[in-house]
């Protein structure tokens, strides 16, 4: 048979250096050693002197059950700052990624994204909120919940952000993504003009910063801030063996996707939920972290296809690795002082998201 | 078998099917006609449970379609809608093995049917290639591929599966009309159920086993093609003119125009 195929001589198909098999393959095997790569870094690296051979003695004694001396103050450094800030970081990361890759799935379009459309900012200020509200009804709520507070207040902004957003942006089943991102605008400004002005009148001195709140840190991470997100992160992560299918048939059209025998309102609902818990949690961890959502599920895209059942896990651990990386260079770069993380995902994000739009304008167009 | 009764549906404050009761055969490929608007899509949507009619009552081998789980449905049903959407870069491979997500079916397996599909599709060799870098015929054909991997034995668990096809062949060249065709009247033969939506009443007459004639939302009539279509069917239902009609008849004599040959009896 004569190749006669449309566009062939037009379009000649690039050839890349690896199939799209082999890259299927070697996806999983190859983030899982960037991700230990990051992770080790980022054990190791920080201002202070605490160096590789010094982890190794000090895991070494560690197994023993001896750390004494300078290995005392090693152990502070390493499993009460590095440790989890980087564990805090991998959260972050993988539940930003894969929340993305969701959403980008649920509305079939590769910019939706849940810092973009203004989730993350609708969970920061609702964050805010709870710090100041919680600061005036201090005596209502006892001191055991606390911790659980902030995370499942950023998680009711994000869900509240996200169904309005739904809400503007759908008429007759079909979503518009320039609606939404759009309305995205519009309530990320009024989200970000509320949390500065809460913050401005706020004396609290437990609220932090606006920078953290629109830019993020992981800075003054500690195993409280990870083990408030992890319920929340780990509910999306085992969501992740359902929803595969789902999304892959969701991409040909809801109406598809229901004659494929699912059930695109309860996916819908679903991934909704999931996503908000995710973005929230992570928001009230480390304040509203842009593009992770995007670039990762982007780049993954590219090597490894659409296949949600592979790129979701493949998300969550290129997410991890790209997060904990971009953190080792927050607080590289200007040392001994950081950098917002936020900076550095932007410097990395806002190039690849202009490139998305340069190849596909048509993401624009329905 | 598939039994619709006195259906009524109503979208936009505008009646879009009345009174509708027909019977869908396992062993037979039903066709169904009608001019643009008439509500074939919406009846199709009525029958494949995408929509729930106003009144009136759907069974599916003898059991109400309301009562059927989406998968359920999906084991038994398979739709080939008349436009399909698709915007992430699947792999034509992945596209057609999405038939087979909800079945179980391991990967080797799938992969193997969904290749037969291609194959049957004629469009062998095209696995690998980015879905949306076809042209409009061959995106067809790789629907028509992926619903055909859903319901891959037209007869499982001792019961018929159905086939719905809404325009599957209006992107196609007259060649793969009839292979399209064949393989619904294929899937029929073989026990299965086939409904198709066409437009050429040729096609439909010399396939078809049974038609169905809609006309602004009612049933104009049903039965054998040959008794079926019928002049006077045409003037009133398609709005044809003598002029259309003797033109349709002249063209006939055309020995070598293809299309027109079945429509030689009308
Ligand atoms: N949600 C709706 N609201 C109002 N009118 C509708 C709605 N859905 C369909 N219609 C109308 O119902 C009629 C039947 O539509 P349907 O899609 O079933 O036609 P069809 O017979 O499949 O036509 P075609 O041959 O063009 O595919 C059309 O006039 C259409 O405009
Ligand atoms: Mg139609």
């Amino acid at each position: 048979m004569t190749e006669t195929v449309a566009g062939s001589e037009l379009y000649p198909p690039k050839r890349p250096l690896f199939g799209r098999a082999v890259l299927r393959r070697a996806a999983i095997p190859f983030l899982l050693t960037l991700l230990t790569l990051a992770i080790c870094a980022s054990v190791v690296i920080g201002p202070s002197d605490v160096t590789f051979p010094d982890v190794l003695a000090l895991l070494d004694a560690s197994l023993r059950g001896d750390p004494a001396g300078d290995g005392l103050r090693n152990a502070v450094i390493v499993y009460d700052i590095r440790l989890p800030r980087t564990l805090l970081g991998c959260l972050v990361g993988a539940g930003l990624a894969v929340s993305g890759a969701m959403m980008q799935g649920l509305f079939r379009n590769p910019l939706a994204d849940p810092g973009l459309i203004g989730v993350s900012s609708g969970a920061a200020l609702a964050a805010v909120a709870a710090i100041v509200l919680a600061g005036s009804f201090s005596l209502v709520i006892p001191s055991s919940l606390r911790p659980h507070l902030l995370p499942v207040a950023a998680f009711a902004g994000g869900l509240l952000t996200t169904i309005l957003l739904y809400a503007v942006a759908t008429r007759s089943a079909q979503t518009s993504i320039t609606a939404m991102l759009l309305a995205g605008i519009a309530l990320g400004a009024l989200s970000g003009a509320f949390t500065g002005f809460m913050i401005f009148r706020s004396t609290d001195d437990q609220l932090r910063d606006f920078t953290f709140w629109s830019m993020g840190s992981l800075g003054g991470a500690t195993w409280r801030e990870v083990i408030a997100i992890l319920p929340f992160i780990a509910l999306l992560f085992a969501a992740l063996p359902f929803v595969g299918n789902g999304l892959n048939a969701l991409l040909l059209g809801e109406t598809d996707a229901y004659h494929l025998g699912f059930d695109p309102q309860r996916l819908k609902r679903w991934i909704i939920v999931l996503t908000a818990a995710a973005t929230g949690s992570a928001v009230a961890a480390a304040g509203a972290i842009g593009f992770v959502g995007i670039v990762v599920p982007h780049m993954l895209r590219m090597a490894i296809g659409p296949d949600h059942r592979l790129l979701l896990p493949a998300c969550a651990l290129l997410g991890a690795a790209l997060l904990v990386g971009a953190d080792i260079l927050s607080r590289t770069i200007v040392a001994p002082a950081e950098l917002p993380i936020g900076i550095v995902t932007a410097i990395i994000g806002a190039p690849v998201f202009l490139s998305i739009l340069l190849r596909r304008r048509a993401v624009f167009d329905f | 078998m598939l039994v619709a009764r006195n259906l009524h549906y109503s979208a936009g404050g505008r009646q879009l099917l009345a009174d509708i009761s027909l019977e869908i055969r396992p062993g037979e490929l039903t066709v169904i006609v009608g001019p643009n608007g008439a509500g074939k899509s919406t009846l199709f949507s009525c029958l494949t449970g995408e929509r729930k009619p106003r009144s009136g009552t759907v069974t599916l081998n003898g059991r109400d379609l309301r009562r059927f789980s989406a998968p359920e449905l999906a084991a038994l049903r398979a739709v080939m809608a008349q436009s399909a959407l698709l915007s992430f870069p699947f792999t034509v491979q992945e596209v057609v093995e999405l038939g087979l997500a909800r079945a179980g079916t391991n990967s080797a397996r799938s992969r193997l049917i969904a290749e037969e599909a291609l194959h049957r599709v004629d469009l062998a060799g095209y696995g690998s290639r980015s879905y949306q870098t076809l042209s409009g015929g061959e995106r067809q054909r790789v629907q028509l591929a992926r619903v055909l991997c859903q319901v891959w034995r037209p007869v499982a668990g001792g019961g018929p599966r159905y086939l719905f096809l809404d325009e599957p062949t209006s992107s196609l060249d007259i060649r793969h009309q009839f292979d399209v065709l064949e393989i619904a009247a294929d899937f029929a033969k073989r026990g299965g159920a086939a409904i198709a939506i066409l437009h050429d009443l040729a096609i439909a007459r010399t396939y078809a086993d049974k038609l169905i004639v809609l006309e602004n939302g009612r049933l104009h009539s049903s039965g054998e093609p040959a008794i079926t279509l019928k002049a006077d069917m045409l003037k009133q239902v398609f709005r044809l003119s003598d002029a259309h009609l003797a033109r349709m008849a002249a063209s006939i004599s055309a020995p070598d125009h293809s299309s027109a040959v079945a429509t030689a009896r009308l």
